[in-house]
């Protein structure tokens, strides 16, 4: 006997005809996830309802995108022949094309042969902790079997482990495994792969560009990183009877590009209002489908489309999540699986019109290519450039300074993310930078684990957070004295 | 006006009356496990001190952990904006305080206006605490009150290497088995934990004249390892515990905190009728 799941997933945009289409799929995502009896869904519709408005239509769409990968993804193994998890790419403007091969391979083929994702374990993770609060759950038993901190690299990884020691994820027929953002994914992948035997290849990048060059940076980054990923979509094509095209990968940097400049334009919106007028807790969706690209591409862009007019809509009423005035800030990080902290933030009246990787300077994007023909490669190029990838003060913390004076930011909040090195550095320097770069904007460093909510400390945060507000807002008082 | 300004930390509850911006007076208790029941308690301490009734006041602001349930308050405010106005009313030169409470230590930065310029606080770590010293003491058999003179009395702190309260306890029965003199082990202590501010103060950076708040304040050993780690002298108020409520008092006029403890004014469209329109 399944549980009641109707109104959770209504609310998730999942209507009757869909429910009753993918009857049995439903059911057996929700057993192998562990919510069987009422009181786990009481639970899940407790702990979703404070972490998402979905009262907003583009919501509930862009939950529908979230849940849809999800459920692929924890059923591959009942579903698909060849499955094969692009594990940590974190951008779709690398990974979309697979997500187009997929599409069209599964199309040519007549059935679901295939999953071929860059999307799985972050959307998953976004989805079992925002939604379902599974995360934590799976960390312990991370922690269980070795994967502590430090060990276990990161949280991330104890979430993975956790999910395949308890069959929420399935084993991949291949791993692809990425050290485009860090050297520790590799390793801690390299583990899990020979822990629950499967195969696993790896691409790689020089993460860092020569120190000071950017925003010119040398095209051999650019070309190493496309040479390791056409060599892996080598091996797919050959042993792993996988046949992606130059066209998939050019389609899908396309597609990926779409929904940035999706995203992009809402962040803009919402960075222009007074008040912040919709969560960062509900544009964390928009971010995660842009960053992470999708298989429903069609679905994610109608949704994202959606987004944007219920952010007009608030605008227009003059409605937000905090008072009208406000303090801005900018937040330098995303959480993954709780979004307390925006909820937070917003309690204590500190607006957010923007956070990680909502907007950058013209240097990441508006650049001469040194690689006309092709768009893939182009995207690798974006990739060199984003912040954090390379040298600091020439990506990461150039970044906050464009973005705290081009949206006139009243602050920054500053997250150590202690679940990822490559991002905890620029922190470590960052806040002094910010000091002698914005005089006086006021910059408040906090801990986080992006992953773990269990390191959180509620009431620490809120009195950071309060005091930060009210030192923000004794800002705006001596300016208008 | 008179106005009450209550502080009601982890570890202690206090209460500053003030009239027309001078205080009157004051009080402090312990907290115990019922916040509301102590921040009461303190405040009629207060106010028979003042020689005044709770009617009599024109307004309450509450601060400190337990702000948020001290039922008679008008307003809300956080501790560190506390802590800083009321430094600055009684030590205006004062640009930098230390502020190390029963479970948290901050350092902040000041204006000469007593509005906050930066801070910076311990997170998750009771070590740098005054917390820290009490279950130091108590290994050690001394009273909280006798730990700082014991400190003075050393010419050669121990090292306590760990910056964890449970493990400097460990660290602690080592010491002890080797016969290490117990003022060297409490200087020892001392000097970890005024390390451990020093250091983490220096990412707001230390401007004189620095004042030293809070409770563990009248710790002498912790005033002294303070100043010989920032190489400065410091500054101590005569009351040094109750500078966070005579800043919520000072503050009933500031534009700041909050009026309404359970604030929620975020949109709140009829979801049912969305979903009943079939939109989606």
């Amino acid at each position: 006997m399944s549980v009641d799941y109707k109104d959770l997933f209504e609310q998730c945009g999942l209507d009757e005809a869909w429910q009753a289409e993918n009857k049995e799929r439903i059911e057996k995502f929700l057993d192998r996830i562990e919510i069987r009896t009422e009181a786990d869904m009481a639970h899940v519709m407790d702990h979703f309802s404070q972490q998402y408005d979905t009262s907003l239509k583009g919501v509930r769409m862009m939950l529908a995108v979230c849940m849809k990968e999800t459920i692929d993804w924890v059923l591959a193994g009942d579903e698909r022949e060849v499955i094969i998890q692009y594990s940590r790419p974190t951008m779709g403007i690398l990974s979309q094309g697979m997500h187009v091969a997929e599409r069209r391979l599964n199309e040519e083929a007549g059935y679901t042969k295939y999953f071929s994702r860059g999307t799985s374990i972050l959307m998953s993770e976004v989805v079992l902790g925002t939604i379902f609060d599974k995360t934590n759950e799976l960390i312990e038993i991370g922690e269980d079997m070795g994967q502590t901190a430090g060990r276990g690299h990161c949280s991330e990884y104890q979430v993975w482990e956790g999910g395949l020691v308890r069959g929420f994820f399935p084993k991949p027929t291949i791993e692809v495994s990425c050290g485009f953002f860090c050297d520790q994914a590799p390793e801690a992948e390299a583990l899990l792969a020979d822990e629950f035997d499967y195969p696993i290849i790896f691409t790689d990048m020089p993460q860092d560009h020569q120190w000071g060059t950017w925003p010119r940076i040398e095209p051999h980054g650019t070309a190493f990183l496309t040479k390791t990923s056409d060599d892996v979509y080598d091996i797919l094509r050959s042993q792993y009877d996988y046949p992606i095209s130059e066209d998939d990968l050019t389609d899908g940097a396309i597609e990926a590009n779409l929904l940035v400049a999706k995203h992009m334009a809402i962040a803009n919106l919402i960075a222009s209002a007074d008040p912040q007028p919709v969560s960062q807790a509900d544009m964390a969706l928009s971010f995660w489908i842009y960053v992470l690209g999708t298989v429903y591409t069609e679905e994610a862009s109608a949704a994202m489309k959606q987004f944007q007019k219920d952010v007009r809509a608030r605008i227009r009423a003059g409605q937000g999540v905090v008072p009208k005035g406000a303090p801005r800030i900018y937040l330098s990080m995303r959480p993954v699986t709780d979004f307390h902290v925006y909820k937070l933030l917003e309690e204590v009246g500190i607006a957010v019109p923007l956070a990680w990787f909502d907007a950058f300077p013209p240097e990441v994007t508006n650049f001469e290519t040194e690689f006309p023909d092709r768009p893939f490669c182009q995207n690798c190029e974006i990739i060199y450039r984003f912040p954090g990838m390379g040298d600091l003060k020439g990506s990461s913390l150039y970044a906050y300074k464009w973005v705290c004076e081009t949206y006139n930011m009243e602050g920054i909040m500053l997250v150590m993310l202690i679940v990822c090195r490559p991002y905890e550095l620029p922190i470590s320097i960052g806040r002094d930078y910010m000091a002698k770069e914005c005089l006086d904007l006021p910059c408040l460093v906090i801990e986080m684990d992006a992953f773990d909510s269990r390191n959180y400390t509620p009431a620490q945060w809120r009195t950071r957070f309060e005091s930060f507000a009210e030192v923000l807002r004794l800002n705006q008082a001596m300016k208008e004295d | 006006m008179l106005v009450a300004g209550v502080d009601v930390g982890a570890a202690t509850a206090k209460t500053a009356i003030v009239r027309d911006g001078v205080m009157i007076g004051w009080a402090v208790q312990p907290t115990g496990d019922y916040v509301e029941e102590a921040a009461n308690e303190v405040t009629q301490k207060a106010l028979e001190v003042a020689g005044i009734k709770m009617a009599d006041l024109d307004y309450v602001c509450s601060t400190g952990y337990g702000r948020r349930a001290v039922k008679f308050s008008d307003k809300a405010i956080s501790e560190i904006i506390c802590h800083a106005k009321g430094v600055n009313a009684m030590h205006p030169q004062v640009r930098t305080i230390i502020d190390i409470g029963g479970q948290d230590s901050k350092v902040i930065s000041v204006r000469p206006n007593g509005t906050v310029a930066d801070f910076v606080m311990n997170d998750k770590c009771a070590a740098g605490t005054g917390r820290f010293l009490e279950v130091m003491a108590e290994v050690l058999k001394l009273t909280i009150d006798e730990m700082g003179p014991e400190a003075l009395k050393s010419a050669k702190p121990a090292s306590i290497n760990s910056t964890c309260t449970i493990f400097a306890e460990s660290e602690m029965v080592s010491l002890r088995a080797d016969r290490t003199p117990r003022e060297d082990m409490v200087a020892g202590i001392h000097r970890a934990v005024s390390r451990r501010v020093a250091i983490m103060g220096r990412t707001v950076g230390y401007r004189d004249t620095v004042a030293f708040t809070g409770g563990v304040a009248k710790n002498i050993g912790i005033k002294h390892f303070l100043e010989e780690t920032l190489k400065t002298e410091i500054l101590v108020p005569v009351q040094p515990q109750i500078m966070g409520a005579l800043g919520a008092a000072l503050l009933a006029d500031a534009k700041v905190g909050t009026t309404d403890f359970a604030r929620d004014d975020r949109p709140k469209d009829d979801a049912a009728s969305i979903m009943q329109s079939g939109e989606i």
